[in-house]
């Protein structure tokens, strides 16, 4: 098959900006319109990309980089303010906060409406999720509330019902590194099955341990742009040498800023390659 | 491909057309996939009195004490029973859909704000979430209906009195209509403006006074007069109708009124059998004209503001 006939994600001069202050510190909306677009963030700058059938990408990059924001662009969460994103598939993955539709609903429910919005019949979606549910041993607190759930255990139902629902198009967040090792194991295990049976994998992770077991390609990100577009050792040495830089950055002012070495903190708990 | 193709092509078979993903497709997608909506409506409904010692009998709680408020308050001492005949059952069913009306007014305004988190993690249509809160109220219609028959039974309705129904079906479907076109315009304010809901809770507290729920309308005719335009814009409010056809269903059977006046005419005793089509054509069809323009004005309003609704709140990918 040709490039152009695995290409299942296209994303052309993509731009996304996030507006500040979102929410004024004092918590009051303002109704005359901001003018001053210094402080916006700007997530995205004129992204080219493109992902394909049965290719495992890993998207790297320090935190801020726009990772993220591609991955909310791609479900469709997010809406481009310039530029244009394509999928040919049905999206699926766990970005984020977690599995499901909402905190809210129980278990079975937050399931069953997955299943239902990738085009399941009602009958179908409820055998699924009793087989889901069984499958990550929950089957006795399918009607828990799916906020009552700890973490670790969200990451695995999130896993199962993505397995089950088979999208066309797997994201995933930062999430695999987090859990114990054999929901590690598990969830690899799983994830590795989606280029494998022919379809797109995209994963955000900087992690040298995980990340050869899934994908073939790395995209680094920097500030909003594709830093490189390769292979995937020649993308994480990239990685570590974006890293370096950063901290040798802010090794200087270490003292002066509290949200840097919070936001370095952050980055570095994400990074399990640490001694 | 649409979502609710039931065979699915498998990736590399054949190709799909490229879509932009934050299209949802908007309240036709909801229409298309109802099946979601249901999930929508069913998980609202649920566990709402989780953990209660009566449970599900909370639910007949609320409108059978209002009822009895209503009642015995402006009913026995408000003496407004000695006016109209069998005046329980003639509050209650403009109680039942008042009930209707406020509640999904309420939780519709707040329901896109307490659903951000929905709404990163999945992407669909943001219409489903103010439109199940209308769809989830209908479903919490069941007790007052079933306290309205039981009074009905008690004071002569029968089940053969099936006649005005299809007045208080499409009452209440005009109604629908009506209420889900607000709330697709006052959950996307609350997003931007969080006065909003509490804005819309004043505004509840009149709408109950401008319908006549404890009052006959021809109250407005004989103040106002009877084609003044206070009248007509009091009688083509889509409450004032759904109320009409509620009674036309469960009052007027059980009250030994003759019709008068002419149809289509305001008749003498507004209070005479005949529901909705005994009120006059042209505020009805206003009444259907309001109901349509207000949906309409919702969907261009979702439509138009749904994707950035993400950015009204403090989250950042």
């Amino acid at each position: 098959m040709s490039a152009a006939e695995t290409e299942t994600v296209r994303l052309t001069k993509v731009r996304k900006v996030f507006p500040h202050p979102k929410i004024p510190a004092d918590g009051r909306p303002r109704l005359r319109r901001q003018t001053d677009h210094s402080k916006d963030t700007v997530a995205l700058r004129a992204v080219t990309l493109s992902f394909h059938a049965g290719e495992g990408t890993a998207l790297l990059g320090l935190p801020g980089a726009g990772r993220s924001t591609l991955l909310h662009l791609v479900t469709g969460v997010l809406r481009a303010d310039r530029g244009r994103v394509l999928v040919r598939g049905r999206v699926s993955g766990l970005i984020g906060s977690g599995a499901g539709f909402t905190g809210d609903w129980t278990l079975r429910q937050n399931v069953v409406a997955s299943s239902i919005l990738l085009g399941e019949s009602r009958d179908r979606a409820r055998e699924q999720a009793d087989a889901i549910l069984g499958f990550v041993g929950m089957a006795g607190r399918a009607d828990a509330r799916l906020r009552d759930l700890g973490p670790a255990e969200t990451k695995k139902l999130g896993y199962a019902t993505a397995l089950h629902t088979r999208p066309d198009i797997f994201l995933s967040d930062d999430e695999l590194v987090v859990g114990g090792s054999d929901l590690r194991e598990a969830s690899l295990a799983l994830l590795a099955q989606v280029p494998a049976s022919g379809r797109t994998l995209v994963v955000t992770s900087n992690s040298a341990k995980l990340l050869p077991q899934l994908c073939t390609r790395g995209v680094v990100l920097d500030e909003g742009r594709v830093d490189f577009d390769g292979g995937l050792e020649e993308a994480l040495s990239r990685y570590r040498e974006l890293r370096d830089e950063h901290r040798s950055r802010h090794a200087k002012d270490e003292e002066e800023d509290d949200d840097d070495a919070d936001r370095r903190r952050r980055h570095d708990e994400d990074d399990d390659e640490e001694p | 491909m649409t979502a609710t193709d039931p065979v699915r092509t498998p990736p590399d078979d054949e190709l799909e057309p490229w879509r932009e993903p934050w299209r949802t497709g908007g309240v036709l997608a909801v229409l298309r996939n109802p099946r979601l909506l249901w999930q929508f409506v069913r998980a609202e409904g649920r566990d709402k009195y989780r953990g209660t010692l009566l449970g599900g009998l909370w639910a007949y709680s609320k409108p059978l004490t209002r009822f009895l408020v209503y009642f015995l308050v402006i009913g026995v001492l408000l003496g407004l029973s000695r006016r109209v005949e069998n005046f329980p059952v003639y509050i209650f069913s403009g109680v039942v859909v008042l009930q209707f009306f406020t509640s999904s007014l309420t939780s519709g305004t707040k329901s896109l704000a307490r659903q951000t988190s929905l709404m990163r993690r999945v992407n669909v249509a943001r219409e489903y979430i103010p439109l199940s809160m209308v769809l989830a109220n209908v479903r919490r219609l069941r007790p007052a209906m079933i306290i309205l028959v039981a009074a009905g039974l008690i004071t002569g309705w029968r089940p053969r009195h099936v006649a005005g129904f299809p007045e208080a079906i499409a009452g209440m479907v005009l109604l629908v209509v009506f209420v889900s076109g607000l709330v697709m315009i006052t959950s996307v304010a609350n997003m931007y403006v969080r006065d909003t809901r509490y804005a819309v809770e004043s505004v509840i507290l009149v709408a109950s006074w401008a319908s006549p729920t404890i009052y006959p309308w021809n109250l407005i005719a004989e103040r106002f007069g009877e084609h003044s335009w206070i009248s007509y814009l009091y009688l083509s409010n889509p409450v004032t109708v759904a109320m009409t056809g509620m009674r036309a269903a469960f009052w007027e059977p059980t009250v030994p009124l003759a019709p008068t006046g002419a149809p289509g005419e305001f008749p003498d005793d507004p209070l005479a059998p005949g529901g909705v089509l005994s009120l006059p054509l042209v505020p009805v069809l206003m009444s259907i004209a309001v109901a349509l323009a207000t949906f309409l004005l919702g969907v261009l309003v979702m439509r138009k503001h749904q994707h950035n609704l993400l950015l009204r709140t403090e989250w950042t990918p």
